[in-house]
């Protein structure tokens, strides 16, 4: 009664599927920018809207499929926390299932599981909190359906859903869905309008709600105004640290490539989505999480080996198991080794860095401290302590969580102008922090009179205003309208005229402010002949220093320092003690590698 | 026949006849070399813990005359056990030792569980490979095949009924044995109804002709169940009350349900992976969807009471009853087929903190490791170099804290000629001998308290209870001076059940009283 026939490839696919679900669950953790999402969603779900601080309009998430889905648990369980862990969980799972399907024989099922299990960036990303699951579970939905080939309308309604729930996921679907939009007259447009709908309607709608096409990061991020050539040295940069997180990762999208284009048609077609999904990352300079936005090509890459390796030859599948296995053994860390103290002794010097090292233990599962309702981390007290209860806090990291955990009454201010639409249209101040979080100047009296006040500055006058109207206004005021038409204008002047902007000066005398350090590394000239023990300087976290003591022409000593630690508070000057006491005339400080922008700062001696 | 006297001819048949039996013989020795592995680990592993030494009291002063009773004063069931107290007895009684009694009867037992795991995939060795190196690797299945608790005997009438489970019961006899087991197992803990009762059901056809014997078979759970109403004037065992009625809200216990999921996540992931395999191939398939319910409606259970302090403990059941699911799923036949769940199981056994092949004479759990913000312990840890058989020092036959703890028992007993308040009653219980009432605060051996709201902050399995002003007062002198009016008539009525002539008419209006919850106004003496 309870005995099957035999020879099922069912089995392999089962056991593979709870192996999988084990390393998950004991490595399942939230990111601090889930939180930003979720403190959004716990403020819908309490009555405040879809507001990360309730006194504004500000959309924080880049996700608002993942966000409604979370928003829905939510309502559902009245609890975050392991409402998010078992959405994600789920969708994971149900993604490997879809992707096993692919899977006819032992081997290959094999193989697909051995990669997804041993990858500990794929295994991190398939929970954290963020849209990645949603992603997978949507991506191995339409790969199945486009290699399948099912109706294009199904085509193009798991599409824009996909869309939806991560814009960057276009890449992935149009060279699917372009060609069938392409190929006849009303039907095509049809398509178009089913793929296009839910991420245009969100749009429209969130343009009005918010007054931003697109989260406020966006802003943020338009403000910094990167060069392109910068971000794809930090998106290459991106990429050669994701695969030195994770081999197996990189090994994966690429194999994924490798297979597309060898079964060609469809097949072709997804690898080149995976490749356009893999370029964007690269060119828009990558994240400061390692495999951020690349896991959906890595589900891509799994099922096209699932499609091409039982044709392959014996060999094959063997081959690329054997080479599952080494690249995995490659990892700095092994999934299932991946216990209750994965991260303790973290310092995220490296950019980017393992996600979930960094977060592992204020928000892993396994940990006794998990949880109930805000993360657990002594540093999120202590930073809203740091204010009067009821005044607004400004801070730098963990941004998510101390948002999350400040509740509803507390304005949070983002000093890298993610959550916060001013700072978000001011420049990065240089300094402290590096590309990818660059930190703003807080205009004089801004935090002080938060929520409800504007900066004292008069040259933001104009700005703050258009930016009260579009937040916090009436949403059918008559003025709300102009606004939303002047805001997005107003930005571009605002910079080239601020005081707030970015000075790439040369530091000359000691003790001056904080600028950057041109790629050639800068002189700080001593106006006499001083006896050095040590230098004192603040230095921007995640980059390595090296200060020459000269003597004229000649180095007379030199001190190094490793990469500062993320986590770090660099508001601090650093001391760094020379080998000896040595006389110098000046100093010659050079600094990273020339990604992004390290600096240099108050700089002083000590004999 | 030309073709098989051709192959005569160039020798080929019996070629190949000599390697298929090297080939049987080669499986079967690696088979014996798993199991000896297997029984190797289950050995030095082995222990007692304290709390077999609760059910060791009863046994010991049954066989002394004084009847199945933990404190001689009173009838109450301190063993959550029956059928396992009913096997330790008579193996006491022949032993003589409670410590070398629970290990033999267990080891016993255990290879009956192994054996019929194991016996239906003997043909099929990648399978029974599968299933034996989740044995060895499986923490909760290792600790829990001794430990002095009725675990190993779960184990083995679950994989008992799994084999009668295995073809459909269409005849009376047959629909017997298979409700004879879910009673026996039901017998041995109350709870495994909830895995052991679908998986008998499930097994019958034509329920007109077998329901009937079906039930039959459950004749000695009924049969326990009068007589423990009987005896003991209730129908579940007093840590059920104790355990089970505790005032604690839902949600704090089911929290308290996902921490101990979450613990064996960390310390013991094979033992969840064996079980999220076994019910997901089961719900897979329609023939054996109602055991895959079956083994998350006890999940569920486990979760909605808060788990137990005892790591693993609660999960051993389903393991067994998913390792033989396991053992019915058509397996892979390619090489890297049957390999990767092997590898699986070994990766996961081994990448625990503590894998069970490689605890040795000297396996402990430091003490400031063990008392972990959720409360779940160790326990084999915690008590394996006191009363580990082959611990340092072994091999034991009694714990080693004996000494100890008599000379402890021995000044408690001169300060109290009658009764003292005590927790963790275990071996300290069974040590103090039948000459003093021991006052279990955590409720386990003591009828009134087990009634009574646990104290706040509460660990799970130790629920503490506050002493009721006057309670110790009253069993010193025998009248009752209990201050709360309420709890006075509660003590009254437990105490004319646990101590009143057994067919008195009193103690019976106590008994229905009792167990319909109208203790309230009763006499107070």
């Amino acid at each position: 009664m309870l005995d099957s026939p035999a020879g099922s490839p069912h089995t392999v696919r089962t056991l593979g599927l709870a192996f999988f679900g084990i390393l998950l669950l004991r490595t399942a953790w939230l990111s601090d920018a889930a939180y930003l999402t979720l403190r959004t969603v716990e403020h819908a779900a309490t009555g405040f809207g879809l507001r990360w601080n309730v006194a504004d309009r500000v959309q924080v998430y880049d996700h608002p499929l993942w966000l409604a889905v979370l928003a829905g648990g939510r309502l559902l369980s009245g609890e975050t926390y392991f409402t998010t862990l078992a959405i994600s969980v789920a969708a994971s799972l149900i993604a490997l299932w879809i992707l096993l399907r692919h899977a006819t024989a032992d081997l290959t099922a094999v193989v697909v599981v051995a990669a997804a299990a041993s990858s500990p960036l794929f295994l991190a990303f398939s929970t954290s909190g963020l849209e990645s699951p949603l992603v997978h579970l949507l991506a191995a939905a339409f790969v199945t359906a486009a290699l399948a080939r099912r109706p294009p309308a199904l085509l193009s309604a798991i599409g824009g859903l996909l869309v939806l729930t991560h814009w960057t996921t276009v890449f992935l679907v149009a060279p699917i869905l372009a060609p069938l939009a392409m190929s006849s007259g009303r039907q095509a447009r049809r398509l178009v309008v089913l793929t296009a709908l839910p991420a245009l309607v969100w749009h429209a709608a969130a343009w009005w709600y918010y007054g931003t096409i697109g989260p406020n990061g966006w802003v943020a991020a338009r403000t910094e105004d990167v060069a392109w050539a910068d971000r794809l040295r930090s998106g290459l940069s991106f990429f050669a640290g994701t695969t030195q997180c994770d081999p197996l990762f990189a090994a994966v999208l690429l194999m994924g490539l490798v297979f597309g284009l060898a079964m060609g048609g469809v097949a072709a077609r997804l690898a080149l989505g995976s490749a356009l999904a893999m370029g964007w990352a690269v060119l828009s300079g990558g994240s400061v999480m390692a495999g951020r936005h690349l896991s959906v090509s890595f589900v891509v890459g799994l099922a096209l080996a699932a499609r091409f390796l039982p044709g392959a030859g014996p060999w094959s599948g063997l081959t690329a198991l054997a080479g599952v296995l080494v690249y995995a053994s490659l990892a700095p860390v092994a999934t299932v080794t991946s216990g209750v103290e994965y991260g303790r002794d973290y310092l995220p010097t490296a950019r980017p860095h393992d996600p979930r090292a960094e977060d592992y233990q204020a928000t892993g599962l396994l940990l006794e401290s998990r949880p109930r309702q805000a993360p657990s981390d002594p540093g999120i007290a202590a930073a809203l302590e740091s204010a009067p209860p009821g005044q607004a806090v400004a801070v730098s990291r963990r941004i998510g969580m101390i948002g999350f955990s400040a509740g509803p009454e507390r304005y949070v201010l983002d000093r890298q102008g993610r959550t916060d639409p001013l700072l978000a249209r001011l420049p990065p101040a240089v300094g402290i922090h590096g590309r990818w979080s660059a930190e703003r100047r807080l205009p004089g009296g801004y935090l002080e009179r938060l929520p409800d006040g504007a900066p004292a500055d008069a040259s933001l006058e104009q700005l703050t205003g258009d930016i009260r109207a579009v937040t916090r206004g009436s949403l059918v005021s008559v003025e709300r309208p102009g606004a939303l038409f002047r805001l997005p204008r107003r930005t571009p002047d605002l910079v080239a005229a601020s005081p707030y902007g970015l000075r790439e000066m040369p530091i000359a005398t000691l003790g001056a402010e904080v600028a950057t350090v041109p790629e050639g590394g800068i002189d700080v000239t001593l106006s006499a002949p001083r006896r050095i023990a040590r230098v004192t300087a603040r230095l921007t976290a995640g980059y390595a220093y090296r200060v020459d003591v000269m003597r004229g022409s000649d180095v007379v000593a030199t001190v190094e320092t490793p990469p500062l630690a993320w986590g770090v508070e660099a508001e601090a000057p650093r001391e760094l003690t020379l080998p000896s006491v040595v006389t110098g005339t000046a100093l010659r400080v050079r600094c990273g590698d020339g990604i992004g922008r390290c600096a240099l700062g108050e700089v002083n001696l000590d004999d | 026949l030309t073709t098989d006297l051709s192959g005569v001819a160039e020798g080929r048949v019996g070629g190949e006849a000599d390697r298929r039996r090297w080939l049987r013989l080669a499986r079967s020795a690696a088979l014996a070399v798993l199991l000896a592995l297997l029984a190797g680990v289950i050995a030095r592993t082995a222990w007692v813990g304290d709390d077999a030494y609760i059910t060791f009291r009863t046994i010991d002063n049954l066989l002394n005359g004084y009847g199945m009773r933990w404190n001689i004063a009173e009838r109450v069931q301190t063993y959550t056990h029956p059928l396992w107290f009913l096997f330790l007895t008579p193996a006491v009684a022949a032993i003589g030792n409670p410590f070398v009694a629970a290990l033999v009867v267990s080891g016993i037992v255990s290879t009956v569980a192994i054996g019929l795991i194991v016996a239906p995939v003997r043909a099929r060795p990648a399978q029974a490979a599968f299933l034996i190196a989740a044995m060895v690797c499986s923490r909760a299945f290792v600790d829990y095949s001794t430990s002095g608790l009725e675990n190993a005997l779960s184990h083995a009438l679950l994989a008992g009924l799994m084999w009668w489970a295995r073809t459909p019961a269409g005849v009376p006899r047959r629909a017997f044995a298979g409700g004879l087991l879910v009673g026996l197992a039901a017998l041995t803990r109350l709870d495994l109804i909830l895995l052991a009762g679908p998986v008998g059901l499930l097994g019958l056809r034509h329920l007109r002709r077998t329901l009937p014997a079906f039930v039959l078979g459950l004749a000695p759970l009924a049969g326990w169940e009068l007589f423990s109403v009987i005896y003991y004037g209730v129908p579940f065992p007093n840590t059920a009350y104790a355990k089970l009625a505790t005032g604690i809200p839902p949600d704090e216990l089911l929290r308290q349900g996902v921490t101990y999921f979450l613990d064996a996540l960390q310390r013991d992931p094979l033992t969840l992976f064996v079980i999220a395999a076994g019910a997901s191939a089961a719900l897979s398939r329609s023939g054996s969807r109602i055991a895959g319910l079956a083994v998350l409606a006890y999940l569920a259970y486990v979760a909605r009471i808060g788990g137990d302090f005892m790591t693993g403990r609660f999960f051993s059941a389903p393991f067994v009853v998913s390792l033989c699911l396991l053992g019915r799923m058509p397996w892979p036949v390619t090489p890297v087929g049957w390999m990767a769940p092997l590898a699986a199981v070994m990766v996961l056994g081994l990448s625990v903190p503590k894998p069970t092949v490689l605890s040795g004479p000297a396996y402990t759990t430091p003490w400031d490791e063990i008392f972990t913000p959720s409360g779940i312990v160790d326990e084999r840890g915690m008590y394996f170099q006191v009363q580990g058989w082959l611990s340092t020092g072994g091999p034991r036959v009694e714990s080693g804290h004996t000494e100890r703890l008599l000379e402890k028992i021995r000044a408690v007993k001169a300060e109290n000629p009658r009764a003292f308040p005590h927790n963790t009653v275990g071996l300290a219980g069974y040590l103090t001998g039948p000459d003093r009432q021991i006052l279990d605060v955590f409720g386990l051996g003591d009828p009134l308290l087990a009634r009574l709201p646990a104290k706040r902050p509460w660990r799970i399995g130790h629920y503490t209870r506050e002493l009721p002003e006057g309670y110790y007062e009253t069993v010193i002198t025998g009248r009752n001076q209990i201050a709360d009016p309420r709890i006075a008539s509660l003590y009254e009525v437990l105490r004319d059940v646990t101590q009143g002539p057994l067919w008195s008419v009193r103690r019976w209006r106590a008994i229905v009283a009792l167990n319909t919850g109208r203790t309230d106004g009763w006499p107070v003496n």
